[in-house]
């Protein structure tokens, strides 16, 4: 009989819209809050980026749903993109997996990521994390698993950015000071 | 022509693409645009990027 081993589950970043709207403001926002989730979906991009540039192209750190992901594109370039603007868009979805599938893509945007979550969640393999910064997420996700049975919980965590921005920084404590390096911190 | 572009760290490039960002001068923690293009041979070019890569991308989209 072989030597068999277990492997430590992965972590993996689902990206909701809220993200992609935050991370990819063009404007510094000027009210204390919003400036403190828009420099934490700054840094949570960059650190996608940043590990994701050195794992195998066949691994990802973070996955979004095609409407979430088309969603974010629309709102970023518009109807009419410039060539520039086009390979900004398709660089970042080489950066983040892209679930492009009949069954998901039939789903709502808030539907098709907790989808994700769940499918994520039930391959041992993987640890998601559920990355929002609209707190009613939760609340969907609890819908969304009571639906299934009343005293189902939800099985991941939930973090806002600021939480998100915490975490990598306990888990990737080099990583991230590179990542702050970039910005200029 | 179809090319493919995607962030890497020179560290994890390999062949042609690693000659090229040598070519430049790079260090293996650069963050660098790497355009594949796929001709009749593949065709690499390496741009690197300067500061944060979204602040980068996000700069890059508007020239």
């Amino acid at each position: 009989m072989g030597h068999s081993s277990v492997q430590a589950p992965e972590v993996i970043l689902v990206l909701c819209h809220s993200f992609f709207h935050d991370a990819f403001r063009v404007q510094r926002p000027v009210d204390a809050m919003k400036f403190k989730i828009w420099s934490s979906s700054r840094f949570v991009a960059n650190f996608i980026i940043e590990k994701q540039a050195e794992l195998p192209e066949s691994s990802s750190f973070a996955v979004t749903s095609k409407q979430v992901f088309d969603h974010f594109a629309i709102k970023f370039h518009g109807d009419k993109p410039s060539n520039k603007q086009r390979e900004t868009v398709e660089i970042l979805r080489n950066s983040i997996y892209v679930v492009d599938g009949p069954s998901i893509n039939k789903l709502s945007i808030d539907e098709s990521i907790l989808v994700i979550c769940d499918t994520l969640y039930s391959r041992s393999n993987y640890e998601p994390i559920l990355v929002s910064n609209i707190p009613k997420k939760r609340v969907k996700a609890e819908a969304f698993y009571h639906k299934k049975s009343p005293e189902a919980k939800i099985p991941y965590p939930i973090y806002s950015v600021i939480e998100s921005e915490a975490y990598l920084r306990g888990k990737f404590p080099e990583l991230c000071k590179l990542v702050d390096e970039r910005i200029g911190f | 022509m179809e090319a493919d572009m995607r962030i890497r760290k020179v560290k994890v490039l390999q062949g042609r693409a690693k000659e090229e960002a040598e070519k430049k001068g790079l260090k293996p923690d650069d963050l660098v645009i790497v355009t594949t293009s796929v001709g009749s041979l593949p065709e690499y070019h390496i741009e690197k990027i300067d500061g944060d890569p979204v602040s980068y991308l996000l700069q890059r989209a508007k020239t």
